[in-house]
């Protein structure tokens, strides 16, 4: 009885806290990887099964969409880890005919060899390698105003409508390079020139703040892949 | 769609996509600065909520449901003493008043005394109850309209008597009872019925009641005699006119009916008698 009172208590918690439940997760290990196990009939393999990602995933959607009148925690949380990997593993059947690399073709020869090569091993590494610094550059670069890429993501806005919105704002910035520098400088949002600017409501710019600062820092200088990968906001505004 | 992992932790990961959305996703081993392609999205409550048949979990009592449920056996017993006290004192049978004229009623009364049974005891008895419907519980009310009832079914005659046996645990609950009894009699019985009868009312032995009635007669019979016999002495007191008076009144004072033992109508029965003598002596002389 105790125990449940406790458990809820913190998961109430880590509802808007990414780090807190990212901790309770890990305080819950055995828990997860017993559920996983249970459905895999097996030990689950912590480097590589995915199984074990998806379940804590799960663990967060149940920390996410939990209430009292849902009963005791642990076993909502059990409930939503089974259907996920059962929906993760019928959309792996899907792709079942999957041959492996090996499957031989001629002698000498296997499936693997007969891929053209479109990207060379080690152009991958670097590109990625590359991303990674600018993602951290951006991480540095947040980290004084306060921003860190969880809380980014956490501000996103989920509904269309609302990104649209966003994207004008970025947009409208991009346009303003002089706004771009009111951000990088002082980690600030410029509301007021905003609105004015693209008839973005002051609510949202307020609800959305971390992830505009994001967006909008992309934009200055440096993150050439970043701004690369989301070109599709800019060509959005062609199309508006 | 292409996602770029943005950063990694334990249990999760934050891909940018191509929109600009920054979004949370299983950790499927990924390192920050990848590209991937097929992301197991974190889902938002709405969509849990759609999606995933939570099975009815049986809602955990709370303090105040279990509290009103401690209730309901105390609320039984409280019921059930409630009840009970009732019962006894309005519904058990307590005490037992024995109507007899000739025919033998018995009224079962509560601890109360309010009428609660009634049955005949011989079959005289049953067919003066037959029809009639109790309406009241008062025991002077239905003794009365017993007693009506008698009369009116020929029963009752003039010169009888109405004989009420109490049956009661207690000797206090006896004298109450007499008292109301004979107050109804003196008030509404014997204006009610034409005739004159008589009324008793005593307690009930441990003997059976029939023998009372008839040691009771005799005693009777016994009192007449006594007052017979005073009154043999009232007269002998007065001037002796006619010493064959004497014998003819006590004669005529054996002949009376045995029954007649509180009534005053011995001495009018004398002063007839006397009238009568009289008339008798004038006779004789002529």
């Amino acid at each position: 009885m105790h125990e449940e009172h406790a458990i809820v208590q913190q998961v109430y918690e880590a509802k808007e806290n990414m780090p807190k439940a990212d901790a309770l997760i890990r305080a819950y290990m055995p828990f997860i990887e017993s559920e996983t196990a249970k459905f895999l009939h097996r030990p689950p393999d912590l480097r590589n099964d995915d199984e074990v990602s998806i379940a804590m995933i799960a663990f967060h959607e149940a920390i996410q969409s939990y209430s009292k009148e849902k009963g005791a925690f642990l076993k909502y949380a059990a409930v939503l880890i089974k259907n996920r990997l059962i929906d993760f593993y019928r959309r792996e059947k899907r792709h079942a005919q999957v041959l492996s690399m090996e499957t031989p073709t001629s002698e000498d020869k296997t499936l693997a060899d007969t891929i053209p090569q479109e990207t060379d091993a080690f152009e991958d590494f670097e590109l990625r390698d590359a991303t990674k610094n600018e993602i951290e550059t951006l991480q540095n670069k947040m980290k004084p105003f306060g921003v860190s890429i969880t809380d980014v993501a956490k501000h996103c806005p989920k509904q269309k409508r609302t990104l649209e919105e966003c994207k004008k704002v970025a947009r409208f910035a991009v346009a303003h390079p002089e706004l771009l520098k009111i951000v990088s400088d002082s980690g600030r949002l410029p509301v007021q020139e905003l609105v004015d600017g693209c008839g973005v409501s002051k609510k949202i710019l307020e609800r959305h703040r971390k992830y505009l600062i994001a967006l909008l820092l992309i934009y200055t200088n440096g993150y050439v892949i970043l701004r690369n990968h989301i070109k599709q906001i800019m060509e959005g505004g062609e199309n508006a | 769609m292409k996602y770029l992992v943005m950063e990694v932790s334990t249990s999760y990961a934050v891909l940018l996509d191509e929109e600009g959305k920054m979004l949370y996703a299983a950790n499927l081993h990924y390192t920050v600065g990848q590209t991937v392609e097929n992301p197991i999205l974190m889902r938002n409550t709405e969509e849990v909520a759609q999606s995933d048949v939570i099975p009815l979990v049986p809602k955990k009592s709370t303090v105040k449901q279990r509290f009103l449920k401690a209730l309901l056996p105390i609320a039984a017993c409280l019921v059930l003493c409630f009840y009970s006290v009732y019962y006894i004192n309005y519904v058990q049978p307590y005490s037992t008043i024995t109507l007899s004229i000739n025919p033998q009623v018995e009224m079962q009364l509560s601890r109360r005394g309010s009428v609660v049974g009634l049955r005949g005891l011989n079959a005289d008895g049953e067919n003066l109850l037959e029809g009639y419907i109790l309406k009241t519980k008062d025991k002077q009310e239905v003794a009365n309209a017993l007693v009506l009832r008698a009369a009116e079914m020929g029963y009752l005659k003039e010169g009888g008597t109405v004989s009420y046996t109490i049956d009661v645990p207690k000797p206090e609950l006896y004298s109450q009872y007499q008292d109301e009894l004979k107050a109804s009699y003196d008030h509404e019985i014997s204006d009610e019925i034409d005739f004159d009868f008589d009324l008793d009312i005593h307690e009930a032995d441990d003997d059976d009641d029939d023998n009372d009635d008839d040691r009771d007669d005799l005693e009777d019979k016994d009192d007449d005699d006594e007052k017979e016999h005073k009154e043999d002495k009232k007269h002998e007191k007065k001037p002796i006119k006619d010493p064959g008076k004497n014998k003819e009144e006590s004669k005529q004072n054996i002949d009376k009916t045995e029954d007649e033992e509180e009534n005053e109508i011995d001495d009018e029965n004398d002063d007839e008698e006397d009238e009568d003598d009289e008339d008798d002596d004038l006779k004789k002389s002529f």
